[in-house]
């Protein structure tokens, strides 16, 4: 089977997509894995080898002819047009578009294949998601606190492709600790002088060697802060062999995480700005992370920061960072904001996997619900009942023969219920994400507005009875656990 | 107003001034016919993508490498159906200007033209967006 993966992100992205290959090959080990990606990051071929091979497309080339008009563009034409002819050589079975832009889109009603799936257009025309987790890929991955599930899970589901759980960090007590300390976007460094006070505190407490990587570019901003002698400028592929061996990797959100990541070295991430610790942690079992807890965190990576000062990077101090990079080598590290979201991700799993609440009869392992967390999803469900009284009303106005001030009012009272449900039940605002779209359809057409609010709220509703049921099944289940103790 | 009085009258001050011309497109020939009835010693160059050919001592078929250089250009755009943003290019060329961005020449194209050549032009687009 021949597969093709559209991977025309960044490198950061491409070490993600990796493990699309790996999750293929155990499906279909004889399957032969292409790879359509940027000819900027042509270097990564030498770290994949199970990509049996890769097509480049040189965007810089097209993006430089198409915008400095005294170029022909058919130059550009020429040369994309001979990529795709080359691609359609190959004659796919399968096509997996990974990048999920509208260029990608746009190629894929280009490139031939038997099987297309994905973000695709067929003849101009989106082909429509009948994959749940793709249309939550679509409606909540760029959004701010948007998704629930870490990207190669969500790309996973979207595609169609079995996940392979994550490999485990090998922890180690030997092997140097590297320090990754800039990122490619201002916004996600947490400072030099931050990792030059940790480097201290760690070399005060554990003898291994500490060396500070960076790319020859930085390589004169990281000297402001290290000497010659602590920095080294490795190669993708000599980084990766120094993480095989290597005690553990502290770093910002970088594509050099990742590729620690894929050869299971323990790492510590520092997420701060546009970088989202539910998105893009390293995909490895047993890594190590912080996060900032600013109101302005995360971030949209295409702005500038909207702080007079760097304040998610202020909020992490050295000292803290050190403390737990102490703990996680000494073993006693525990990330506590991790298992409140467990629930909510178990949630929202039974939601896009298509389970009903009549068949929630297997439960995974749950955090114990507090009387609090049950109070609050009975209020939701009161919520909610209201917004579909609402609904209907707006509805009738529609078809019968009330006037519109009656349905702009309701509209109106709708919005601002829907806007304070978001605000006040945080853990799942993002269930009342279309509803809050459906606003934005309103002018053009009453039935499509009503169509998106609708689908929104029969969207909030399923999750909010899957939700209750696991509270209830988690109840029993600690009275049954209570009732076997008072019987001994 | 029929098509060919309207463009005509568009282009009246500018022809009466040349002798030569150069127009783009010859779809059923009617332009051009106007044209020579209301410049008889005009001398034309045609250029058409698609193959046509205007039979007449004053006209001359020509492709578009093999054009004069600093004549007036004359588009005729209900013929161009089908090679909108070709035509596009080769009159900027002609006319020596910018070839215009890649937005204004994709927003030539018809939304119903999804032939190989209009998918690329619209997937160049999006690199620009």
């Amino acid at each position: 089977m021949k597969i093709l993966v559209i991977s025309l992100l960044r490198l950061g992205d491409i070490l993600l997509h990796a493990e699309l290959v790996r999750s293929l090959k155990a499906q279909c080990p004889k399957a032969e894995i292409h790879f359509l990606i940027n000819k900027q990051f042509q270097y990564v071929q030498s770290i994949l080898p199970a990509v049996r091979q890769w097509h480049l497309l040189d965007r810089q080339f097209l993006q430089q002819v198409l915008v400095e008009q005294h170029q022909s563009p058919l130059a550009a034409f020429d040369n994309l047009k001979n990529t795709i002819d080359s691609l359609n050589a190959e004659k796919f079975d399968l096509m997996l578009n990974a990048t999920h832009n509208l260029f990608s889109v746009r190629l894929t009603d280009l490139i031939e294949a038997k099987e297309k799936r994905g973000a695709v257009f067929h003849n101009g025309k989106k082909v429509a998601f009948n994959n749940a987790w793709l249309n939550y890929f679509n409606d909540h991955y760029s959004e701010l606190n948007g998704s629930r599930f870490h990207y190669v899970e969500l790309l996973h589901k979207a595609l169609g492709i079995e996940i392979l759980n994550p490999q485990k960090a090998e922890m180690r007590t030997e092997g140097p600790i590297y320090l990754q300390v800039l990122t490619a976007d201002a916004k996600k460094n947490w400072g030099l002088d931050n990792f030059k006070q940790v480097k201290k505190s760690l070399a005060e407490k554990f003898p291994n060697e500490i060396k500070v990587i960076c790319s020859p570019d930085e390589k004169d901003q990281v000297l402001r802060a290290f000497s010659t002698d602590e920095i080294i400028s490795p190669s993708l592929e000599e980084a990766r062999a120094l993480f095989r061996s290597a005690r553990l990797l502290i770093t910002g959100d970088t594509s050099i995480q990742h590729l620690a990541a894929s050869v299971a070295c323990p790492t510590f991430s520092i997420f701060i700005g546009s970088a989202d610790v539910k998105k893009t942690a390293p995909w490895v079992l047993g890594s190590a992370m912080i996060s900032a807890k600013t109101f302005c965190y995360p971030c949209r990576a295409s702005q500038a920061c909207s702080q007079k000062a760097h304040l998610c990077a202020q909020e992490i101090s050295a000292h803290m960072v050190s403390q737990q990079v102490i703990a996680y080598l000494q073993g006693t590290y525990f990330d506590a904001t991790k298992e409140s979201s467990l629930f909510e991700q178990a949630v929202w799993r039974f939601h896009l996997d298509g389970e009903t609440v009549q068949n929630l009869l297997i439960v995974p392992s749950l955090p114990i619900q507090s009387a609090d967390k049950k109070q609050s999803t009975l209020k939701l469900h009161e919520d909610l009942l209201w917004l579909d009284q609402k609904i209907e009303l707006i509805s009738q106005s529609i078809f019968g023969s009330m006037p519109e001030e009656v349905i702009h009012r309701v509209s109106m009272e709708i919005r601002n219920k829907v806007e304070s449900l978001r605000l006040e039940h945080q853990d799942v605002a993002d269930s009342f994400l279309k509803m809050s779209q459906s606003f934005q359809v309103i002018d053009r057409s009453f039935f499509e507005f009503l169509k998106v609010l609708r689908s929104g709220w029969k969207e909030a509703h399923n999750l909010n009875q899957i939700r209750q049921r696991l509270i209830f099944i988690q109840n029993e289940r600690n009275q049954g656990s209570k009732m076997e103790v008072s019987l001994e | 107003m029929p098509v060919n009085d309207a463009w005509l009258k568009a282009f009246n001050r500018e022809i009466s001034l040349a002798k030569k011309v150069i127009v783009l497109g010859c779809g059923d020939g009617s332009h051009v016919r106007a044209l020579l009835n209301a410049f008889p010693s005009l001398a034309i160059e045609l250029i058409d993508l698609s193959g046509l050919t205007f039979s007449h001592p004053q006209v001359q078929n020509v492709s578009a490498d093999k054009a004069s250089s600093r004549c007036l250009v004359l588009e005729f755009k209900p013929a161009w159906v089908g090679f909108e943003i070709d035509y596009a290019l080769i009159s900027a060329r002609l006319r020596d200007r910018d070839m215009g961005d890649i937005k204004s020449l994709t927003n030539n194209l018809p939304i119903q033209d999804q032939s190989h050549e209009a998918k690329i032009w619209r997937a160049l687009r999006e690199i620009v967006q």
